[in-house]
């Protein structure tokens, strides 16, 4: 097993490229992740405003509104056909409109209401510029009208104490850092696997295990740098126990090796297995349920977003690192993780 | 051939119906009552109309709703106090509590969306100002029609840059004179990507249900200025790779950087300046907001104009290094040689 360790890395070494995807380009690719969430608080979100009132109040409105943390007044359009050319065109995002009579109908103790255009094709940006606008809004409707004399009780009969329990900031890099880092590491831990057996003839399972063992601590020492820039650099928050999260990394990447080797012994072809290896692990994203729900996919894509090893990595990040939660809840993740690291016994004879 | 053809289309194929729900509803959520009035009743039957939320238990203290959350059952807790009907008979402002879990972020806003929407609605007088909202183009916010036009683009470049680069690693000696090469090879290419493309766009779309608010002509000249650029960077790089693995082991990760620099999922405002000018060196970057803005907008070819531009300057420069990197390698053969590894083998 040792011999065959040494002669593999004495390989590695000499093949740049297989150097360069068990170093080089994971580091690269967490790279890429740090630099690119340094700093994804949303801030200035363009939008074009049609003022038809030209009035004290409406321009006060559009300076609160530009006041907002996500929301930033670039243009101010003439017509609505204009500010639609502006949404079309990509220049901003939204439009307000405000009616000709706003002031107007405000004074006279009338209800107004101001139209909002806002571009559905970033389900991102729309959520932002509505609930900003929406604010301001509310709090000038409920000052006119505590002006005019009526008690808070009736305009808002019911307030929300809002509590966000885990996850609080509300951080984007928070949120998709801890998910996109580990496919990384999965990819190339069945890269390195794929290239590490299928090279020469195998011929015992100690030969086996001694060839994939430089991946194995390679990619180890690539994902401590990954937990380390997730925590320490992008202040993700971590508000369970490091050392589930640590243990079920190491789990993650025997996983995919596991998976690595499978397709080895299934397809018998280094490149067909490369394909459907950095196929499988690019598709476990979507399946992770982790942007959209699992909850509201179809039955037979739930079932299949059982068949990622990455889908219980993904509950024991989210239950460790954000949400605190009992070690006994993510045990169980971590024991339908071990379960993958089998895989390759199903086709034991073929290797 | 596996990569070129049968890759993109089983990508497609699963993550559009992954998606094909497009939205989450019913989102399980937990109320406790200690009120048990009257008026809290009918709060709840509120709660109870809206499409976001499922009041999926009634537990009778925050403990047992907390254990509920920590085993992902719910996503979200109303706590009603036990003065909401004493301030409800007196005519004064009675508060509720919402907990939250931001750690999804799409069952957080829909569980936002549920209880906030139900309490702003209930008001004894009209508000001064309304915002109507309306939401262009996606109007039921859709996380498919939001987030697919970019994948398939994306999916289509990444694929083609591995298909391509394997052949090219397959072919490195010559057979014909350069040009002759690479004219026959960009219009086998085009063919077999034309053919794909009117399955995706068309067919696809349609079982999907994607927008499809562009006029045929202009999505065909987006399409092909995209696909032209894409086949041309592709070529270039694939004279760089010298073993049939080496474009996959390069390629492969790069995917989801690659659709994040498009700025599709997450806006250009919001991740650094620099890195979003560096991915304009990829097709993708300019083609994702110029196809979206096109095809699920109905923007015309002149509101997409720089994106257009940019795609053109990027087939010629590729297609420019490409060129330059073939008869580089003819000269210094000299004459060509007969073919060893065939292309066949895998096609």
């Amino acid at each position: 097993m040792f011999n065959a360790f040494r002669d593999e890395l004495r390989q590695i070494w000499s093949d740049k490229c297989y150097l360069a995807l068990l170093t080089l380009l994971p580091m690269l690719s967490l790279l890429f992740f740090t630099l690119f969430f340094a700093n994804t608080a949303i801030e200035s979100l363009p939008i074009a405003v049609v003022d038809n009132d030209h009035s004290t109040t409406s321009r006060k409105i559009v300076e609160m509104i530009d006041a907002t943390p996500s929301v930033y007044v670039t243009y101010s359009a003439l017509d609505t056909a204009e500010a639609e050319r502006l949404i079309t065109s990509g220049r901003v995002y939204a439009a307000l409109i405000i009616p000709h009579d706003f002031e107007r109908k405000i004074v006279r103790q009338e209800s107004t209401e101001l139209v909002l255009c806002n571009n559905g094709t970033n389900i991102s940006t729309n959520g932002f510029i509505e609930k900003d606008i929406q604010q301001v809004v509310a709090t000038l409707s409920a000052a006119i009208l505590l002006k005019h004399g009526e008690s808070l009780a009736d305009i808002l009969p019911i307030r929300i104490e809002q509590h966000t329990l885990f996850n609080s900031s509300l951080d984007y890099a928070a949120y998709l850092t801890p998910c996109f880092m580990p496919m990384m590491i999965m990819i190339f831990s069945i890269l390195g696997t794929v290239m590490a057996t299928t090279k020469r003839k195998l011929k015992s399972i100690k030969q086996l295990i001694g060839r994939s063992l430089p991946t194995t601590l390679s990619m180890t020492i690539v994902a401590m740098v990954m937990l380390l820039l997730i925590f320490r650099h992008l202040q993700t928050p971590l508000a369970g126990n490091i050392w589930i999260i640590i243990l079920a990394t190491i789990v993650l990447i025997i996983d995919y090796q596991a998976i690595a080797l499978f397709l080895v012994a299934l397809t018998a072809d280094r490149h067909l297995a490369i394909s459907l290896g950095g196929g499988y692990s690019v598709l476990a994203f979507t399946f992770s349920g982790l942007t959209f729900p699992t909850m509201a996919m179809f039955p037979i894509l739930r079932f299949m977003s059982y068949l990622f090893p990455f889908t219980y990595y993904m509950k024991i990040m989210v239950e460790q690192a954000l949400r605190g939660a009992p070690i006994g809840v993510s045990l169980t993740n971590l024991g339908y993780m071990i379960l993958f690291a089998l895989a390759p016994i199903l086709i034991y004879k073929r290797l | 051939m596996l990569v070129l053809l049968f890759a993109p289309l089983i990508y497609t194929i699963l993550y559009s119906s992954a998606y094909a729900k497009q939205i989450a509803t019913e989102v399980p959520i937990a109320i406790i009552d200690h009120s048990q009035s009257h008026s809290s009743r009918e709060l709840i039957s509120m709660f109870g109309a809206s499409p976001y939320i499922d009041i999926r238990y009634q537990p009778t203290d925050m403990q047992e709703a907390k254990s509920l959350f920590m085993n992902g059952d719910i996503y979200g807790i109303v706590y009603i106090p036990n003065n909401y009907d004493r301030c409800a008979a007196r005519n004064e402002q009675r508060w509720i509590s919402l907990y939250l879990d931001a750690s999804y972020f799409l069952m957080y806003r829909q569980v936002f969306a549920g209880v906030a929407g139900t309490v702003s609605s209930i008001h004894n007088v009209t508000p001064a100002i309304e915002l109507r909202s309306h939401t262009l183009y996606n109007p039921a916010l859709g996380y498919g029609t939001f987030i697919m036009p970019a994948v398939l683009l994306v999916i289509l470049q990444q694929t083609a840059l591995m298909g391509i680069g394997m052949v090219g690693a397959l072919q490195r000696r010559l057979r014909y004179k350069p040009m002759i090469a690479i004219a026959s090879k960009t219009f086998v290419y085009s063919t077999i990507y034309a053919v794909l493309c009117s399955y995706i766009f068309v067919i696809h779309y349609h079982i999907f249900g994607y927008p499809e608010s562009g006029e045929i002509w202009r999505v065909v000249v987006v399409i092909i200025s995209y696909m032209l650029a894409v086949i041309m960077l592709a070529s270039a790089l694939s004279t760089l790779f010298r073993r049939v693995e080496e474009p996959l082991i390069y390629i492969i990760w790069s995917s989801i950087p690659v659709l994040l620099l498009s700025g599709a999922s997450l806006p250009v405002e919001a991740f650094p300046q620099w890195m979003h000018t560096i991915g304009l060196l990829l097709p993708s970057s300019s083609a994702v907001p110029a196809f979206v803005r096109v095809q699920s907008m109905g923007a015309t070819l002149t509101e997409v104009a720089p994106e257009l531009v940019r795609l053109w300057v990027l087939t010629l420069l590729y297609t420019a290094l490409y060129i330059n990197k073939v008869s580089e390698r003819f000269s210094s053969l000299g004459y060509p040689l007969p073919p060893k590894g065939d292309i066949h083998t895998l096609l």
